[in-house]
């Protein structure tokens, strides 16, 4: 546009919107980057680690999940002896677990931030070698191995028709990113002025409240300085109950997300795993799979029921051999009955709790 | 690619460059060629549609205009037939939503356009070019306002001169409507939707809370909508009709339809209800029934195939007939009761809401069992205890505010006349932080 046509006045008012608009969104942002600082969403986490090393207390975040970074930091902070990677269903694993002089940290995701087996290895992958561990515990979830699984799938649908260097291309990189970062932040605004939890009073009452990040602070859950992952003092009771054949028909039924029907492991999945086993053996670190236990329940109905009980057996039967073909040793702890848990050992049907995988340490003792 | 999307602003800000710095002849086709891409973005199927109808639409006008006086009412059938049935097939046989983008609002401009040609109120354009802009104008395409050839051809035609004082108001109406819609529409869906989704149990306070949440969430949605519509139409030099006049302040059911929908009522009147009006004259009363009924059944078969859409028709032809028959004697009993005339003005405000918003019932329940739901359960108690599950306090906040200036909207006018760009910069500060952000469509979108 020329600048001929805007007159004196139309340009100041012009300017002066612009500038007061960027003014006000500078002073927005500021408003809402402070109060996710003094809720400690947003803190540094090296300065989280340092916190929790001095204090113990659990960082639990209530906008974000910077899982990944947070885990990669504490890896090379600890620099631990052995290591867990995984999903949920391993974070139970503790440090207190181990025997004196055994150093541990337990580097599980989510599965929806860990995605796959890929993922493990991207992250044993950045570890230099004065950080890497002498052994790993690879948490071997069913759905890992699940074609219908949503990470499973993207693959294939992604490797269909996006070339690889259009996905690494540089410039294509950095803008996706800045612009998930973007959405990732202003989506936590939206949140906070959604949020009905307390956060005012946690605000108000800043460091006097223990826990840092807003779930920390309010249910006193999130991960511990081992990286291990604490429950709620009050998990729902929906979880912890057993449920029916017919109930847990109906559900698996309609499960599109971990337990998909099916009776084919994913081929794909089974190289990533050879991949990750091979990484292992190249850096001389020790891997010991284990298939986590599930609650009695749910196993009898993946069992009997014939839309899963194929993948279910083919995936107890074919993982242990391909992982011990890898070279590392593979327990099958997926039947509670083998460790002698009941309903009470677990968090919900496939999240143990951290007495059961204390009773699974002390069961691969001679491993470690 | 919505209007609430970053894309479609790097999408409008790519297209009025290149709309300004383009010489003045060749704009036209800038705006053209910008207009099937943004028609493109929603398919193909949507864009090959609007193709079709453009080109059987001018084919046609240039047909009415150059056959014997004795043809010209077959050539006119033919088009009438030609548009309802692209409506007709895109609406009730269904390939997929995205095909449907649009078609109601454009296949109405060609309808108006063909029927003015054939009444020998405006020339059939000559320009192929000009005249696929008319029908395919990107701000408008989805939502309208529906616009007569008279009013937007020559705008087409003409360069489009760069007005400083246009360009203010344009980027003053999207702002605006962009709050409507994001920072309080889409809130207010929230609580709409709590209570319309999962109708069986709530209470009678709780369903008229949700009613009352839908009524405004729709109004605002849909101003949202043409304001945001309007203001990139003045971005290229463009006036675009205005669509809504306070409708929720109307005083009878006729003065609602005079306020909400402006260009579609206008299109209803001057196509249907007008034209029923003047055949059926020599049967008084009767032809104020019969027109006002044909009028809103096809308003609310308009809007979609269901009986729900047909009921809301209806009913409002009812309410219009009723209305109009009755409006002299009812003000002659107020004038000779003496009740002031705040109070009467006020009473019928009230009135005129609810009856507009119990219609609304059909259109929003998902089924004639959840209406009859809402109408057998509006007595059995409930409370409003809704309003706080739903919203958090910063939100219950911000939503009070917003409609509080709205409501006050005339009062701020000296405030905003003394700090212009103050105002501004917040409200666009508003639709950035405070905005849902979830891809929310607009509400007008799927008619």
């Amino acid at each position: 546009m020329p600048r001929s046509y805007i007159s004196g006045s139309s340009f100041g008012r012009a300017r002066d919107f612009l500038l007061l608009t960027a003014a006000v969104a500078v002073l927005c942002g500021i408003g809402f980057e402070s109060i996710f600082h003094r809720l400690g969403e947003t803190l540094d986490y090296g300065r989280v680690l340092d916190l929790q090393a001095e204090t113990g207390e659990l960082f639990g975040q209530g906008y974000f999940n910077a899982e990944l970074p947070y885990k990669m930091l504490g890896i090379r902070k600890a620099r631990p002896r052995v290591l867990a990677l995984g999903s949920s269903t391993i974070m139970q694993l503790r440090r207190a677990d181990f025997p004196p002089g055994i150093t541990f940290y337990n580097a599980a995701l989510a599965a929806s931030v860990g995605g796959d087996l890929d993922g493990m290895l991207r992250m044993l992958e950045s570890l230099s070698d004065a950080d890497k561990p002498k052994t790993i515990i690879i948490g071997l979830d069913p759905w890992l191995f699940n074609p219908d699984y949503p990470p499973n799938r993207n693959v294939r649908r992604r490797r269909s028709w996006v070339p690889l260097w259009v996905a690494r291309f540089p410039p294509r990189m950095w803008w996706l990113s800045e612009e998930e970062r973007m959405r990732v932040r202003f989506g936590a605004y939206e949140t906070l002025i959604r949020d009905q939890r307390p956060w005012v009073g946690c605000l108000l009452s800043g460091s006097r409240r223990p826990g840092i990040g807003l779930e920390a602070k309010i249910k006193r859950c999130g991960f511990a300085s081992d990286g291990s992952y604490i429950y709620p003092a009050d998990p729902a009771a929906s979880a912890s109950r057993e449920l029916s054949a017919e109930e847990w028909a109906a559900r698996l039924a309609a499960d599109r997300y971990r337990f998909a029907a099916g009776d084919q492991l994913d081929g794909l999945a089974g190289q990533k795993l050879a991949r990750l086993l091979e990484a292992c053996r190249n850096r001389g670190i020790k891997a010991i799979g284990i298939l986590p236990p599930l609650r009695r329940d749910f196993l009898r109905s993946l069992e009997a029921l014939p839309s899963h009980s194929v993948f279910f057996d083919r995936f107890r039967r074919w993982v242990p051999a391909v992982f011990e073909d890898g070279g590392g040793k593979c327990y099958d702890f997926s039947r509670p009955e083998s460790l002698g848990l009941t309903g009470a050992d677990f968090i919900d049907e496939n999240h143990a709790s951290s007495r059961a995988w204390a009773r699974i340490v002390q069961r691969m003792a001679r491993e470690l | 690619m919505t209007f609430y999307s970053h894309q479609f602003f790097l999408f409008a800000a790519g297209a009025w460059a290149a709309f300004w710095l383009a010489p003045a002849r060749f704009r036209w086709a800038i705006l053209l060629a910008c207009s099937y891409w943004f028609c493109l973005c929603l398919g193909w199927r949507a864009t090959a549609l609007l193709l079709a109808v453009s080109l059987a639409s001018y084919l046609l006008g240039l047909s009415i205009a150059g056959v014997r006086e004795s043809r010209r009412f077959s050539v006119l059938s033919l088009g009438i037939v030609a548009d309802v049935l692209a409506r007709v097939m895109v609406k009730y046989v269904r390939h997929g939503w995205v095909a449907a983008a649009g078609v109601s609002f454009y296949v109405f401009q060609s309808l108006s356009y063909l029927i003015d040609i054939y009444l020998e109120r405006i020339p059939a354009e000559r320009h192929l070019g000009r005249f696929l802009l008319y029908l395919a104008f990107f701000p408008k395409l989805m939502q309208g306002p529906i616009e007569r050839a008279e009013d937007l051809l020559p705008q087409c035609q003409a360069a489009g001169r760069f007005d400083r004082g246009r360009m203010i108001e344009g980027v003053q109406l999207v702002i605006l409507g962009l709050f409507k819609k994001a920072v309080i529409a889409d809130r207010l869906a929230f609580l709409a939707n709590a209570v319309f989704d999962k109708i069986d149990g709530h209470g009678g306070v709780t369903l008229l809370i949700g009613l009352y949440a839908y009524c405004l969430q729709l109004y605002l949605d849909f101003s949202g909508y043409t304001d945001v519509a309007r203001g990139v139409g003045k971005l290229f030099g463009i006036e675009l009709r205005e669509n809504f006049n306070q409708p929720f302040l109307a005083t009878t059911v006729p003065d609602f339809w005079r306020r909400w929908h402006m260009s579609f009522t206008a299109w209803l009147r001057d196509y249907l209800f007008t034209p029923i009006m003047a055949q059926l004259r020599a049967l008084g009363t009767t032809a104020v029934i019969i027109a006002a009924m044909t009028t809103f059944v096809v308003c609310g078969l308009w809007h979609g195939a269901g009986w729900g859409f047909l009921i809301f028709g209806a009913l409002h032809g009812v309410y219009v007939s009723v209305s109009l028959l009755t409006l002299k004697k009812r003000d002659l009993f107020l004038s000779r009761a003496h009740i002031p005339e705040a109070a009467v003005l006020w009473a019928r405000r009230v009135v005129t809401f609810h009856l507009v918003a119990a219609a609304f019932v059909f259109f929003r329940c998902a089924s004639l069992g959840d209406a009859a739901y809402f109408f057998s359960h509006l007595w059995s108690g409930g409370n409003s205890s809704i309003i706080l599950r739903t919203f958090s306090p910063i939100e219950l906040g911000i939503l009070g505010l917003s409609l509080l200036g709205l409501g006050f909207g005339r009062s701020l006018r000296p405030m905003l006349l003394r700090y212009p760009a103050l105002f501004w910069a917040v409200l666009a500060n508003a639709v950035i932080f405070l905005g849902i952000k979830s891809d929310a469509p607009f509400l007008y979108f799927r008619f």
